[in-house]
C-alpha cells in the first residue's frame, strides 16, 4: 500500500512497516488497520512518523498507534525511544499539553441510582471542577508551596488535604515523577498556571459520569475496583493547563535560539530536540517533569471535587467509598528500561498521545494489580465508550510497553463547525440519554463524535495487536466540558 | 471560527487550527493573525474595549517575532482573562542586525460574560511562513488547540 509516497508492508491485520530510508536511522511501525489508516490518508502523520525515524539515536523503530494523526514535528499517537547517550529529548514528541492524562475513579453507586439525579450531579460538577477557557480555581497556593507542589506532584495534594495515600498508590508513578525542579521553568510558566490548579479546562477536556456496560475480563475487573455491569464511574480528562503549555513554549523558543545548527539540519522546526547529556536537555526534562507533576496534582485535586460533588449530592457515605482505579499520562517523556537488540537499556521514551501499557509483575503497580497488568485507560470521543484494558507482556516487545490514548481526530475543527450544529449534536446525545453541561455549547461541534475516528476501532486493533487487552467498557450519562 | 476575507482566513487540519493573515503592511499582517487567533475562541468584534495591555517585545527574526508575539496575547488570556479585540498602534519593526521589535497596545476585555470555546493552548512552528504577494503581507500559522 502507497500512502503519500511512503511504501507500507503489512506485516499482519493490525501492523504495517515502512523501511528505513533516505534520512531515517529506523523503520517505521504501525500498529493500525485498513479502516483506520484511510481516516489518515490525508493527513500529514506517515510522513510526520519518518521524520522522527530520522532523528538522533532513535532505537528500534518510530512507532505510531492507530489513533494516530497529524501533529506538528512528532504526530500524534507516537511512541519513539532515544538512547540516553547518543539520542535526543523533544518538547515537540511530549507536546503542549505535559502529562495530559486521565483518571477513573470507581463509585458504589449503580446506574438506576444515579441517572435520576444526573442533572443535580453534573451542576455540582460544574460548580466544583471549573471548566472553559478562562476559568479560574478555587485554590490559590503561595509561592512556596506552589514550589513544593511542582516538585512532589499529587503527593502535595495529598498533604494539603487533596485525596489520599490510596489515590496515589493507584496513579502512574505514584503521581510524582522525580527529579522536577521548578526553578527549571520560566515564571511566566508558573504565571500562566496559577489560576489553574483544579481546573478542567477547554476542547477535548472533560469530566465524564459513566456506568460500566461490559466486563471482558471479570476477575482483573474486579482486582481493578470494577464491581460489574452498571456500576457508575468518573473519567477525568486534562492535564498541565498554561503551566505546561508555556514550559513546552519556553523549551522550544529556548533550543531554537540556542542550537541553530540543530535547527538548520530539521525538516520541521517543530521537531526540534536537545541532544541527551546537554545542559539543555537536563534543564528541559526537570522543567517538564515539574509540568507533569503540575498535572498529577491537578488531576488529583479534581478527584477531590468529584468526591465532594458526589457528597453533595449523594451524602458522606458515598463519597467517601470513591476510590481512585487508575491515572495515566499520554504526553510525557521517561527515562524507562527496555530492551533493544536483544539487551536492556535505559532509554528516553516519549509518548505523544500514547498510553503506557506495562505487563503483569510490574513492581510500580499496587499489590493487588501486579498480576494483571498496569490498567490502561482510553477516553473515547463526547458519547462515546470509553475503556479500561491491561497491560501485556506483547507491548514491552512490540512498543516500548506503549499502546493508544484515545479514539483520535479525523476531521479539523474547521469542517467539523460546517458539518455539525450545536443543536444537533445536544439532541443526538439526549437520544442517547447523555447529559451535558458546558461553558460554552458553540465549542461542542468540534468535539462532535463525527469529527473522530471510530473508538471501538481503535481499541480493536490495540486487543488484536496484543498491545492491551479490554478489560471493561464504559457509557457516558452525563458530561461537562469546556 | 470564521473567516473575514481580506484579513484572515481559516484552513482545514485534522486536529488544530490553520490560518492565513493578511496586511498590506508586516504591521497590519500580525495585527490581523492576532484577530485570527481569538476568532477561533470567540467573536472578536463583539468584544468590548475595555482593558488595554501594552506588548513590547524583541525576537531574533520574523518568525520568532510573530511566535512570541502571539504567545504573549496567550500568556494574557491564562494570566488576565484577557480577550481580543484589536491591537492598536501594531508595530513590527526589522533592526539592521535582522532582528525585530514587536510594539502594540492589545485592547479588550475580561472574559466573564462572552461565549469562549476551544481553548488555544500554544503557537507552533508547524507549517508557519511568510510571504510576499503583490506588495501584500501573508503569514501562515498553525496553533494547538
Amino acid at each position: 500500500m502507497d500512502i503519500q509516497g511512503h511504501a507500507l508492508e503489512k506485516r499482519d491485520d493490525c501492523c504495517y512497516t515502512i523501511k528505513a530510508s533516505g534520512k531515517m536511522n529506523v523503520p517505521v511501525k504501525l500498529f493500525t488497520d485498513e479502516k483506520l489508516l484511510e481516516a489518515i490518508k490525508g493527513d500529514d502523520s506517515i510522513h510526520q512518523a519518518c521524520n522522527v525515524a530520522s532523528l538522533p539515536g532513535i532505537q528500534t523503530a518510530s512507532i505510531v498507534m492507530a489513533d494516530m494523526h497529524q501533529g506538528y514535528g512528532f504526530s500524534i499517537g507516537g511512541v519513539a525511544a532515544f538512547d540516553m547517550k547518543d539520542g535526543c529529548i523533544s518538547p515537540g514528541g511530549i507536546g503542549f499539553d505535559i502529562n495530559c492524562g486521565v483518571r477513573l475513579l470507581a463509585t458504589p453507586l449503580t446506574l438506576d441510582e444515579v441517572r435520576p439525579r444526573i442533572t443535580e450531579l453534573l451542576e455540582r460538577l460544574f460548580e466544583n471542577c471549573p471548566v472553559g477557557v478562562g476559568s479560574e480555581a478555587k485554590i490559590r497556593v503561595t509561592d512556596e508551596e506552589y514550589g513544593a507542589l511542582l516538585r512532589d506532584g499529587a503527593r502535595w495534594a495529598v498533604e494539603h488535604g487533596y485525596g489520599n495515600e490510596d489515590d496515589l498508590a493507584h496513579c502512574e508513578s505514584n503521581g510524582c515523577i522525580p527529579g522536577a525542579d521548578p526553578d527549571k521553568t520560566t515564571k511566566r510558566a508558573q504565571g500562566r498556571g496559577r489560576k489553574q490548579l483544579g481546573t478542567v479546562g477547554a476542547g477535548n477536556h472533560f469530566i465524564e459520569v459513566q456506568y460500566v456496560e461490559q466486563v471482558y475480563e471479570e476477575e482483573i475487573a474486579k482486582a481493578y475496583r470494577l464491581t460489574g455491569t452498571g456500576q457508575v464511574v468518573v473519567m477525568i480528562h486534562c492535564g498541565s493547563r498554561g503551566f505546561g503549555h508555556q514550559v513546552c513554549t519556553d523549551y522550544i523558543r529556548r533550543m531554537e535560539e540556542e542550537q541553530p545548527g540543530i535547527v538548520a539540519a530539521l525538516p520541521d522546526k517543530n521537531l526540534i530536540y536537545a541532544p541527551l547529556g546537554s545542559r539543555l536537555a537536563d534543564e528541559y526534562f526537570a522543567g517538564m517533569n515539574a509540568a507533569a507533576n503540575y498535572a498529577f496534582a491537578n488531576r488529583h485535586i479534581l478527584g477531590h471535587f468529584v468526591r465532594k460533588s458526589f457528597e453533595e449530592v449523594f451524602g458522606k457515605e458515598v463519597s467517601e467509598r470513591i476510590v481512585t482505579v487508575y491515572d495515566i499520562c499520554h504526553n510525557i517523556a521517561k527515562k524507562e528500561t527496555h530492551l533493544v537488540d536483544g539487551k536492556r537499556k535505559e532509554v528516553m521514551l516519549h509518548r505523544k498521545g500514547a498510553t503506557r501499557a506495562f505487563p503483569p509483575g510490574f513492581e510500580e503497580l499496587p499489590k493487588e494489580y501486579r498480576p494483571f497488568g498496569q490498567p490502561v485507560l482510553i477516553p473515547g470521543s463526547m458519547g462515546t465508550s470509553s475503556y479500561v484494558l491491561h497491560g501485556t507482556e506483547t507491548a514491552m516487545k512490540e512498543s516500548f510497553g506503549s499502546t493508544a490514548h484515545g479514539a483520535g481526530r479525523m476531521m479539523s475543527r474547521f469542517q467539523a463547525n460546517k458539518e455539525f450544529t450545536s443543536d444537533g449534536i445536544r439532541s443526538d446525545l439526549d437520544k442517547k440519554r447523555i447529559s451535558i453541561k458546558a461553558a460554552s455549547y458553540k465549542g461542542i461541534t468540534e468535539e462532535a463524535p463525527g469529527a473522530y475516528k471510530d473508538v471501538d476501532e481503535v481499541i480493536k486493533v490495540c486487543h488484536d495487536a496484543g498491545l492491551a487487552k479490554r478489560v471493561a467498557r464504559m457509557v457516558p450519562i452525563g458530561v461537562i466540558k469546556g | 471560527m470564521e473567516s473575514r476575507p481580506g484579513r484572515y482566513e481559516f484552513l482545514p487540519h485534522t486536529a488544530d487550527a490553520k490560518f492565513k493573515a493578511f496586511g498590506k503592511s508586516l504591521d497590519d499582517c500580525f495585527r490581523n493573525a492576532a484577530c485570527a487567533m481569538f476568532a477561533i475562541m470567540t467573536d472578536v468584534d463583539a468584544v468590548q474595549a475595555k482593558l488595554k495591555f501594552p506588548i513590547r517585545l524583541k525576537a531574533s527574526n520574523r518568525q520568532a517575532a510573530l511566535f512570541d508575539f502571539l504567545d504573549q496575547l496567550l500568556f494574557l488570556l491564562d494570566t488576565e482573562g484577557f480577550l481580543l479585540h484589536d491591537c492598536e498602534q501594531m508595530r513590527v519593526t526589522r533592526n539592521c542586525d535582522g532582528t525585530y521589535w514587536v510594539t502594540c497596545e492589545a485592547v479588550g476585555d475580561y472574559h466573564k460574560g462572552y461565549d469562549v470555546s476551544g481553548n488555544v493552548k500554544a503557537v507552533t512552528y508547524n507549517d508557519m511562513t511568510f510571504e510576499r504577494k503583490d506588495d501584500q503581507w501573508e503569514c501562515q500559522v498553525v496553533v494547538d488547540l
